[in-house]
């Protein structure tokens, strides 16, 4: 990833990068266009960006996803998605947008990675993202224990919402 | 979006927050949520995402140890 672009890719390998995004994204409700860009990004690997309708929302995946997904010490391109998932849920969801409406930026991504936590189909990625959400608390200053209660009631509270 | 940082550094992060043994620490947190009826689904997914990371690091290690 700390290259400045990433290394070229035949014209198959693009098209089978932006089906498994695509599949993924599906696969967790995401709705709207789907694209991958082949070039770094400052993202982390992944954007949501909301349209005018939900059927305008974009997701965009970039080239550091993939190399994140082959790093075993770090995110997986299925928890990556739905971190942006969640984001999308935040912003249509009728009764989780009424809730976040005036959210700060930091805490409208540690829902993200909750409600992607929520969503995600196995295991090993809904505890990475668990461990996100704890993360973003705990660097914010707060202890571990009072970190895990609060994602715990934020989590309760969004599971009865969806 | 997810944000740059890696997970191995999330994962040193939280484990320097939950003291010198994060597992006992999270047994304890899930022991004191139980007795309370609350949930405890988010400290189950740490102590097994911590877990996961000890168990990789075990078998790096035996991996290595035999070449």
């Amino acid at each position: 990833m700390a290259t400045q672009s990433p290394r070229h890719l035949s014209a198959s390998r693009l098209v089978a990068r932006q089906e498994r995004i695509a599949g993924i994204a599906v696969a967790l409700g995401f709705v709207g266009n789907v694209e991958y860009r082949h070039v770094y990004s400052q993202t982390g690997g992944a954007q949501y960006a909301r349209g005018s309708t939900e059927d305008d929302d974009l997701l965009t995946a970039y080239a550091e996803a993939f190399d994140r997904d082959a790093d075993p010490e770090d995110f997986s391109l299925e928890a990556i998605i739905a971190h942006e998932r969640g984001h999308q849920i935040l912003a249509r969801h009728p009764r989780i947008a009424k809730l976040v409406a005036g959210m700060s930026l930091a805490s409208e991504e540690i829902m993200a990675s909750l409600l992607g936590s929520i969503i995600c189909r196995a295991d090993i990625d809904r505890e990475m993202l668990s461990a996100k959400a704890a993360f973003e608390l705990v660097v914010r200053g707060q202890t571990s224990e009072a970190a895990d209660c609060r994602l715990q009631i934020l989590r309760r509270t969004l599971e009865a919402l969806l | 979006m997810i944000g740059t940082t890696k997970l191995s550094e999330i994962r040193k992060k939280l484990e320097q927050a939950m003291g010198p043994d994060p597992i006992a620490e999270l047994d304890r947190q899930i022991a004191n949520a139980k007795r309370e009826g609350k949930g405890t689904e988010i400290m189950e997914d740490l102590k097994r995402f911590i877990q996961r990371a000890r168990k990789a690091t075990r078998r790096k290690r035996r991996t290595g140890a035999k070449k």
